[in-house]
């Protein structure tokens, strides 16, 4: 059996150090394996940003002290890692894409020169060669001219595929994408998703992809962690839990999703709204919200396998297959 | 911790200030404007020669300081209070106005702006002295000149960021005319900006007042206001400090709790105002 | 032993939208060749041309298109935001160019707005209840009990309870603050609605609870909505009739149960394929998107879409297609003719 690449267990992030303080995550608990895409899917305020960003130590000062768990990439605690050899790992072996390609890109430096600097750590030579190459692949046309423009200059399709560009030039393992298309037209996401899965497959590296949308963790990922209130509450292949959520609130939350296929008369809704962070229920932080609720919920569902792979924390699985509209 | 503590000291200051300028005089037995020959350049309790008396010594016509500085207190803070009237609701009016209506009004208006920051504010009260006189009117009619433009320039830039809000365009499609939505909508959500700029224009008022004191083309001779006071005392500085001195220390104590009161609110209530205003 | 699947409250009677009553009398608003041209460095910027539509009482309509494409200039130009540079609004068959200040106040009550971001369309120094009153003072024909209980009512209208009238905006969440926002649009009594993506900044959870809102407006009330939207799928459930826009003009129109499964505009197709369904199952499109959009600023010759289209042909290039009926809809296509595809 092949090792995981990232391995998270009882990942815990809370606001300051002490041990009261609200959490945005509570003790989450994933494996990515090598050349596989998870995709990370919730509501905002469910902590799946939190999530990526904890995987290279990005979160504020604050979050980091209040950071209990393990975070083992290949094999190293992440959390126990000096500042230089997280440097090496940032962008060597993983890099990220965020919504807003403007937030990693200099806006006073022409794309040429975001790029080459990217490729000259990866030690390649020949940098003007190589960069024109690296915008071929993410089907920037006239990649030459391209690179002497800045980042002002062009769409936002276009910049994030340059910020893709930069991430992959030092050809990391792993990629996490922040909701890389939530900006983007639909026409525009499509295209760009296209070219993830391409280059995915190009590099052969393994992809953590956050995102609220379910249409396209159906389209790019392999399989699927749904967050609700800072925990994990199912994860399990994509076809399993698309076909067959058992979780109350991925049922739920996948019935509530307009489809140009069909128009129901109303659209099933859950009641109520998240929880704020500090304000979350005990038990389930779902139970308030859930139809399916009983007393028992108050307490900390059970974790099960209910088919290989497919797990999820709940008192009251449901078993009924969801009908895909 | 230190910034709360240091926004509380000045704070606390600020409304010492206040009591002192309206309740000081009536208070204090000595009549800031009567002096006695017998008493004059009597140094300050604490030093050597000093008496009770005159806690903080007399001048050189023998008249209190302490009874000074608190008159010239109440004499700061009308010069603030109606300066600020003035500069702001003009100031305020034209940079809403302008803001609002766009087009070339705007850049009429700003240029005035333009021009009003770059009036020469001593040279100005120097030559409208000259004219009419040093007098009360006089500096405050000299310093809104000038201040008016801080507010107009807030106001305009805080009208434009509000005017694309939607909840302006909502108003349109009410029925909403463009006064009412000004004052229902517009002004509402600039006033804190405006707030911050009159708390931070307090300091700026108060120095300009003392500096046209002491130039002799302010609140003219025999009312005490702190900059004439430090004017006063400054030939007598080697032997007689606390006449110069005693005035400059309220004036720079006064200033200091006005920034750091001003800075806190900025802070506060807009954060990404920090370091623009007065 | 499990309890009963309660998480999907799906209505059950009449699963699928039941056909809506005819549209009965004459249209409340209409876009009649209506055309927008900015000024900017560079020359003109046509952010619409020619666009023709109308709201019939009762009616749906949903404006489908990609930034950029003009349907907030449309938007603003139906709201009496901004004046067209060519061709008009009509308010029951008026000109809003000719009407009075009594007929505008008429007009501005029919007509009510929903915008997309609620936090920027509640002012944030106002408690809900004047808010929500505002579009009546305007007006100022109600007495000040019939304004407070009107408040009220629209508030339990969309599912909020009286106490949040006292309140200000900054305390509320993002899904509350569009429900605050379609109370104040029903407080006038409109007959239209104009909802310019009123869900697209929500959470999944909360688009479907406004959403239902919104469906039951139209239903239980007849309202007449115009529904703008990016969103193809939203359009579905909320509308009958679809149009879609492409760089400022029309380039298809039909019912949009019909636009949803068989479109007959290559960009149509494209922005069907775009919408990625929630199944891993579904089938791969023959028609995916491609390009980018092209600058507003200069346009393409002939049909604005062939930069992008994968049928098109030397004509497309040279020809702008004419909206063309058809017994589908109308189309915008040189490949489509009134027979059907050539």
């Amino acid at each position: 059996m092949t090792e995981p690449l990232l391995s998270i267990r009882d990942l815990t992030v809370r606001v300051g150090k002490h041990p009261e303080a609200p959490s945005i995550l509570d003790r989450v608990s994933l494996d990515l394996m090598p050349g596989e895409t998870l995709g990370l899917v919730g509501e905002s305020g469910s902590g799946k940003s939190t999530l990526g960003m904890s995987v290279l130590r990005l979160n504020s000062p604050r979050l980091a002290a209040g950071t209990t768990g393990q975070i083992l990439w290949q094999g190293r605690d992440v959390q126990k890692m000096s500042a230089r050899q997280l440097r090496r790992i940032r962008g060597e072996e993983i890099s990220m894409i965020l919504q807003d390609p403007m937030a990693s890109l200099n806006p006073v430096q022409s794309i040429g020169v975001q790029l080459r600097e990217a490729l000259r750590r990866s030690g390649k030579r020949n940098l003007s060669a190589a960069a024109e190459a690296a915008l071929a692949e993410v089907n920037i046309p006239s990649p030459a001219d391209r690179l002497r423009a800045y980042p002002h200059q062009m769409s936002g399709g276009m910049r994030q595929r340059i910020v893709s560009a930069i991430g992959l030039a030092q050809d990391p393992n792993l990629l996490i994408c922040d909701e890389p298309t939530t900006a983007l037209d639909a026409t525009i996401q499509y295209q760009f998703l296209e070219l993830l899965a391409a280059l995915r497959a190009a590099h052969d590296m393994a992809m953590l992809f956050i995102t609220h949308d379910f249409g396209v963790v159906a389209r790019i990922c392999d399989r699927v962690a749904v967050m609700y209130a800072g925990r994990i509450v199912e994860t399990g292949p994509v076809a399993e839990i698309f076909a067959r959520p058992a979780h109350p609130y991925t049922r739920a939350l996948l019935a509530s999703v307009p489809s140009t296929r069909h128009a129901p008369r109303r659209l099933p809704v859950i009641e109520g709204q998240p929880p704020a962070v500090g304000n979350r229920p005990r038990g389930c932080p779902f139970h308030p919200r859930c139809a399916a609720a009983t007393d028992q919920c108050q307490s900390v569902p059970p974790r099960a396998e209910i088919r290989p792979g497919h797990v999820l924390d709940c008192w009251h699985p449901q078993e009924i297959a969801h009908d895909p509209a | 911790m230190t910034r709360d503590l240091s926004f509380k000291l000045a704070l606390g200051l600020l409304v010492v200030f206040v009591l002192v300028a309206l309740f000081g005089p009536y208070l204090l037995e000595h009549d800031p404007l009567r002096g006695s020959l017998r008493a004059r350049l009597d140094p300050p309790a604490w030093a050597e020669g000093g008496s009770a008396e005159h806690l903080l010594g007399t001048d050189r016509l023998g008249r209190d300081v302490l009874a000074r500085i608190v008159q010239g207190a109440r004499i700061s803070l009308a010069v603030c209070l109606v300066v600020i009237a003035i500069a702001g609701s003009i100031g305020t009016a034209l940079g809403t106005f302008s803001g609002y209506v766009g087009g070339w009004v705007d850049r009429v208006l700003m240029r005035l702006v333009d021009l009003a920051l770059s009036l020469p504010v001593i040279l100005l009260a120097l030559l409208f002295a000259a004219v009419v006189g040093p007098s009360f009117l006089n500096i405050v009619i000299v310093i809104s000149m000038v201040l008016w433009s801080q507010y107009a320039r807030m106001s305009r830039g805080e009208t434009l960021r509000v005017k694309n809000e939607d909840y302006v365009d909502l108003a349109r499609t009410s029925g909403l005319g463009h006064v009412a939505i000004i004052f229902r909508h517009v002004l509402p959500n600039i006033a804190p900006s405006l707030i911050v700029v009159a708390t931070l224009q307090v300091g700026v008022v108060i120095v300009l007042e003392a500096s046209l004191s002491f130039l002799g083309v302010g609140v003219p001779p025999p009312n005490p206001s702190w900059g004439g006071m430090v004017a006063e005392g400054r030939s007598y500085i080697v032997t007689a400090w606390w006449v110069s001195a005693l005035p400059g220390i309220a004036i720079v104590l006064v200033v200091m709790a006005v920034n750091v009161v001003g800075d806190a609110l900025t802070d506060r209530i807009n954060p990404g105002l920090r370091g623009r205003g007065a | 032993m499990t309890p009963p699947d309660r998480a999907l409250r799906v209505v059950p009677e009449r699963a699928e939208t039941p056909p809506r009553p005819a549209p009965s009398g004459p249209p409340i608003l209409e876009a009649r060749r209506l055309g927008r041209a900015f000024k900017v460095r560079g020359g003109l910027l046509h952010a619409l041309s020619n666009v023709t539509l109308s709201c019939a009482p009762g009616t749906s309509l949903g404006i489908v298109g990609e930034s950029g494409c003009g349907k907030t200039t449309l938007n603003r130009l139906l709201l009496a935001l901004d004046r067209p540079t060519s061709g008009e609004v009509m308010f029951r068959g008026k000109p809003l160019s000719d009407m009075s200040r009594a007929e505008m106040r008429v007009y501005r009550r029919a007509v009510q707005p929903v915008f997309q971001n609620p936090y920027s369309s509640l002012s944030p120094r106002m408690k809900v209840r004047r808010i929500i009153a505002e579009p009546l003072s305007a007006s100022r024909e109600m007495s000040r009990a019939g304004v407070r209980d009107r408040v009220i009512e629209v508030l339990e209208q969309v599912g909020l309870s009286a106490d949040v009238a006292d309140r200000l905006p900054s305390e509320f969440s993002g899904g509350q603050r569009q429900r605050i926002a379609i109370a104040r649009a029903l407080a006038s009594r409109p007959e239209l609605l104009l909802l310019d993506e009123p869900v697209s900044s929500q959470d999944i959870s909360i688009q479907a609870q406004i959403l239902n809102i919104l469906k039951d407006l139209q239903e239980d009330y007849g309202l007449a909505t115009l529904f703008v939207s990016h969103d193809l799928a939203t359009v579905r459930f909320m509308c009958d009739e679809v149009v879609v826009i492409y760089l400022g003009r029309v380039v298809e129109r039909g019912p949009a149960a019909r636009i949803c499964t068989t479109p007959d505009h290559p960009y149509t197709a494209a922005l069907l394929a775009a919408a990625l369904p929630a199944d891993p199952a579904a089938p791969a499109t023959d028609t995916p998107p491609m390009g980018e959009l092209p600058s507003p600023l200069s346009p393409p010759s002939g049909c604005a879409y062939h930069t992008r289209c994968p049928f098109a042909q030397e004509i497309c290039k040279q020809e702008r297609p004419v909206l063309k009926e058809t017994p589908r809809g109308e189309v915008a296509c040189h490949r489509v003719s009134a027979e059907g595809w050539s």
